[in-house]
């Protein structure tokens, strides 16, 4: 089975959504240096929580945020 | 007033108290043990089954003062420990790895010492007896003694788990 990684496509959601990271921030109730962190895959994993509370403020699926890419 | 507030204000006072008996209970040890090699007959108050007059060598003194002072050791490491502990949950550290550690630490430590206050005695009791007409060989196990094993060994556990508390709050870190 080749190996895959998830990678955090946020800021493409983001630009969609014309919306700036601070305000998701808000909006999701995380500090902008998590959200930071989460859209640079500098975490090991995203709560369902929060995962959910972005997907409302931006409207949109899980898979419009995370994308499984071969690694390699 | 908050339970961190609480433990706060405690860890500051027992934080003196070990600090202060880490450093006190040596020097008793020490006193006694020298005053064992000095006037070795006075050892033989530790072993009131045994005749007024056996002799003491210098070398049974000398051995019972080792043991004495061997004995020592894992309290004051667990004393040293609980300083450590106590200063960093003053500071309002509470759930830590460095913790975590110290309390195991402390639980082994404090087992291996209630291991030793059923040994020294009949290690003490053995070494006075050597030169006696009969030797003696006993070993005593009370009701402190056995509480003082349950606690550690409680202690022990707590540690384990206070261990993976901290590896889960750090993997807990991890996520957003």
């Amino acid at each position: 089975m080749p190996a895959v990684q998830i990678v955090v496509r946020l800021d493409v959601m983001l630009a969609r959504r014309k919306m700036r990271s601070r305000e998701l921030a808000e909006r999701i109730g995380i500090t902008e240096q998590n959200l930071s962190l989460l859209k640079s895959g500098k975490v090991k994993g995203i709560r369902f929580e929060t995962l959910a509370a972005i997907c409302a403020a931006l409207d949109c699926q899980p898979g419009d945020i995370l994308e499984a890419v071969a690694e390699g | 007033m908050s339970d961190l507030s609480r433990l706060q204000r405690l860890s500051a006072q027992l934080y003196w108290g070990a600090l202060a008996l880490s450093v006190v209970l040596p020097l008793i040890v020490l006193v006694y043990a020298g005053r064992g090699v000095t006037e070795p007959a006075s050892l033989l108050s530790l072993v009131p089954e045994l005749p007024a007059g056996t002799p003491v060598s210098p070398a049974q003194a000398g051995l019972v003062a080792g043991v004495s002072l061997v004995a020592v050791l894992p309290l004051v490491a667990a004393l040293r420990r609980m300083v450590r502990l106590f200063a960093n949950y003053r500071a309002g550290e509470v759930l830590s790895a460095e913790n975590a550690e110290a309390i195991l630490g402390i639980g082994r430590n404090l087992s291996l010492a209630a291991l030793f206050s059923v040994l020294v005695p009949t290690l003490e009791r053995l070494i006075l007896s050597w030169h006696a007409p009969r030797r003696v060989l006993s070993i005593a196990l009370d009701d402190g003694t056995l509480g003082f094993l349950i606690a550690a060994g409680l202690l022990t556990v707590i540690g384990w788990a206070m261990v993976e508390a901290a590896r889960v709050k750090a993997e807990n870190e991890g996520f957003v």
